[in-house]
This record gives structure tokens, sequence and C-alpha cells, in this order.
């Protein structure tokens, strides 16, 4: 029985990762090997991508057999592009705007009285929540393995609307969710981070509040919103956005949901590399709400 | 340095500009590629999903891309394949099924001129042609529809360790003919 063992090990996992994937104790191995930290990206190494490349390589040479894509599908592809690149416009736009005043997000006078009543439950109650949420977050991590749509990992720092607009629209709907967020141990969030997540699903539009999270620096991080939806899937939440933080002050972000939300049932923030994730990993999971 | 013999202007650093007729360009080019990156790699029932996906992360990485170390549409390949394997992983979905002759007539078209006409396509079949019928199977299985070794084990009666061995030297003899004749961007034409 051939072993494969003349193969270098590093070579053998890396061709492994390459085509199969690894089990997590061979993936710690390849990432230790290659001085790589759990969350970072191995696409990036470039001992990985010889092999993906030779990979693709050999795709490319069955590439002459191709099958047409249906026309259906093209034009979605195509919308799905314009949509892309409109908020990326739009996302430059708002970063220049927000350039001259040195503000990544709108900042806005402490909202005590909504964090207060989030937290005037008892003791108790909270502790019960906090442990729901943490089994909650423990099945949507378990039940998490792809996400939602095209998922669109545009990087959107909040855009120049005014804030008084869009929160007193958000606000005076009929039907708007407000829900404070449960802080996870996660290390982006500090003991006394608090804030809450407010939604109208007939608006189809909402707003996150922050204070006490960590400021990111987007070359190194961003956070990311996903909306759970009574609708959909548990396993396939929507991408609710990519967003920046900055230090000190509070800040209110707002929510780009890129699918119609019918009835969120929980929200969840997540730290993800620069540019967001299709997929995410799940690892760090900074803050939850929960919804009806 | 091997010129690349693709003559077609790379697209993604102009729409790492923001160039939107270059977006809709791509998708011209490289729209038959990844569907049948993804008819390979996905059921059915979930090709238009992992489609749309590919073209997001292409279009989100397209500054990544270095014309100096690979093709366009080795880059293309090389994103869609880690997008459709992940997907694979995170799902827990089996591969599409097709017929080991269906996939020997897939290896087969490495020498028509079109595929030719992509460096990395010419330097991975030249690899290929030095392996046997069976390590071609095996590779094909392995690369082409992400199945694990067990499964290429299980369905071609081959022991596990056979499978790995198989699938480890055809890819590295890829590698290494890919690496000993590096990629370049010269000679490209508009």
């Amino acid at each position: 029985m051939g072993s494969g063992n003349s193969v270098p090990r590093l070579d053998a996992l890396l061709m492994d990762w390459v085509t199969q994937g690894l089990a997590p104790p061979e993936e710690a191995e390849l990432r230790e090997i290659l001085g790589a930290s759990p969350e970072e990206d191995l696409s990036t190494f470039e001992a990985v991508q010889h092999f993906e490349l030779a990979a693709a390589g050999l795709h490319l040479t069955s590439s002459a057999v191709q099958v047409p894509m249906p026309t259906a599908i093209e034009e979605k592809i195509r919308e799905q592009a314009r949509e892309h690149f409109t908020a990326s416009r739009q996302d430059t736009v708002s970063r220049e705007e927000d350039r001259p005043s040195g503000a990544s997000v709108l900042t806005l006078p402490p909202a005590k009285e909504s964090v207060e009543e989030a937290r005037s439950g008892s003791f108790g109650r909270t502790l019960g929540w906090l442990a729901a949420a943490a089994c909650l977050a423990l099945a949507v991590v378990g039940w998490w393995p792809r996400l939602q749509g095209p998922g669109d990992p545009v990087a959107l720092n909040p855009t120049p609307t005014p804030a008084p607009s869009l929160e007193e629209r958000v606000a005076g709907a009929s039907d708007t969710l407000r829900l404070p967020w449960t802080v996870t141990e996660d290390p982006a969030a500090s003991a006394s981070a608090s804030g809450e997540v407010l939604w109208s699903t007939e608006m189809q539009a909402g707003f996150m509040r922050f204070a006490g999270l960590e400021a990111n620096d987007p070359e190194v991080f961003q956070y990311q919103l996903w909306i759970f939806d009574e609708e959909q899937d548990e396993r396939f939440p929507v991408d609710g956005g990519v967003f920046d933080l900055p230090p000190g002050g509070e800040a209110l972000i707002p929510i780009q949901a890129k699918l119609n939300i019918t009835g969120p049932t929980l929200f969840a923030v997540t730290v993800e590399k620069p540019g967001g994730v299709v997929v995410s990993s799940r690892e760090r999971i900074v803050v939850l709400a929960q919804g009806g | 340095m091997v010129a690349k013999k693709e003559q077609k202007e790379p697209l993604l650093p102009r729409i790492a500009q923001g160039e939107t007729e270059a977006v809709q360009a791509f998708i011209e080019r490289y729209k038959g590629l990844i569907w049948w990156l993804v008819r390979q790699m996905s059921a059915e029932r979930d090709a238009e999903d992992a489609a749309q996906e590919i073209f997001v992360d292409l279009w989100s990485n397209a500054a990544r891309y270095d014309p100096t170390r690979s093709s366009e549409a080795a880059f293309v390949a090389m994103v869609g394949r880690r997008r459709l394997i992940d997907r694979q992983r995170k799902s827990g979905r089996r591969p599409m099924e097709t017929s080991l002759d269906a996939m020997e007539v897939e290896f087969a078209g490495f020498g028509s001129s079109s595929v030719e006409a992509i460096a990395e396509a010419s330097l991975a079949g030249d690899a290929i042609r030095q392996l046997d019928v069976k390590e071609r199977r095996v590779l094909a299985m392995s690369v082409y529809q992400g199945f694990s070794h067990s499964e290429i084990a299980y369905r071609t009666h081959l022991p596990l360790g056979t499978v790995k061995t198989y699938v480890r030297r055809g890819l590295g003899r890829v590698r290494e003919a890919l690496a000993s004749k590096p990629i370049s961007s010269e000679g490209d034409s508009p």
C-alpha cells in the first residue's frame, strides 16, 4: 500500500488542504508550521497559493469543455454586479465625505434611557438571558455552515444620512423592534459595552448603537452584522453589512441588510477580516440581540 | 521566464479601480469558466448561489490579483475553487456525481487550442501527461470534484494510501511544473 510518506509533511498537508480540507488537528498543525494564527486566512500564504494555483491549472486543462451559463443566472449576476459596485461607490463617497470631519461613523449622545431600560431586568433574568444567548450563540455557530445568498462583502461605513432622520424614521415606525445587545466574552467587547439594535421590518431599515466596543483598525479587522430571519433557514443568516467603530463615544451604524427581512429573530455582530466575509469563521461573536 | 500565452488584457486591475465597464466585460469573459467550475463541484441546486458567491469574491479581491504571478484565468479558477471547496466543507454536501468515464473525457480536454492559450493549463497538461490513467482518474476525482481521499478509495476500490499518493504525486508534479516556469504577464496585448 502506498503511503505518500515520501512527500514532505508540509507539502502533504498543503495538498490535502487544497483538495479535501483538513481535520482540525491537521489544520492546527499546518497553521503551526506556517506560523499562521487561527484567524489568519491561509489562502494569503504563498505556499498555499502554489498548490491552489496547481489545482486551478488542472481545472483549466478541462475548461475547453464549457457549459454555457443559463441566461437567467447570468442576468442575476450582472444585476448583482450593479448593486455591488453601486454600494462600493456609495461607500467611497461616504468615506470621502466623512474624511474632513475625521469621523468614520456618526456619533450620538449617550442613549442612557434605552440602554438602562435594556438593563433594567432582574439580575437573574439577565443571567438567564445570557445563558440562553450563550446557548443560542453555540446553536448559531453550529448551524452556520454558510452565509446567505450573494453575501456581498462590501465594506460599508455608515452612510452620511443625517442621524436624526434615520433614527426618527426607524424609531417612529409602527413595527420597530428595539433590542439591547448582550455582550459576549470576546476581547473586542469590554464588560461595560452596551448598546441596542433598532429594526423596522416595514421600512426594511434599522441601525445599531454601540458603546464600549473596541475601536477597529479597518486594515486589521472589521465588524460584520448577521441577521437571522424567521422565514430563513437558521443556517443562512442575512449579511447585515460590514462596519467600523471609532475610538470613544457612541456610534450609530445603519443596517445594510442584503436581503429582505420578514421577521428578525437574532442579530449577531462578528469580527471579520477587512472587507468582511461571505462565509464567517464564527470564531468571534461580539454581541447578540435576540428578537421575537 | 515564460511569457503568458493569454492575449487578453486582465480586467481585475481595472475592476479594482472601480471601472464598471470592466465588470461587465469580466462577467462575459469568465462566466463560462466559472459555470464550468460550479457544475463540476456543486450540486445543481447550489449552482446559482455558488456562482454568485464566486463573482462577489472575485470583485472583492480584484486588487489582490498580481499579473506577474498568474494568468487572470488561473486566478479566477483558483478563487472559484476555493469558494466551492469552502461551500462543500461548510455544508457537508457531497459533490455532484459524475461517472469516471465522463471525468476521463474532461481531462482529455487539455490538448485543445483554446486551453493551450492559458499558460497554466498548458503546463498542467504537460505534467499530467506523465501520469498513468489510474493516477489521472484519482486526481480528477480529487481536484475536479472535491471528493475526499476516503471517498475516492471507496469508489475506486484503491487503498487509501494509494489514493493519497496519487493525488499528492499528481498535484506535486503540476506545482513543480508551474514553479519551474513562472508565469509572466509580459507579452500580453490588450
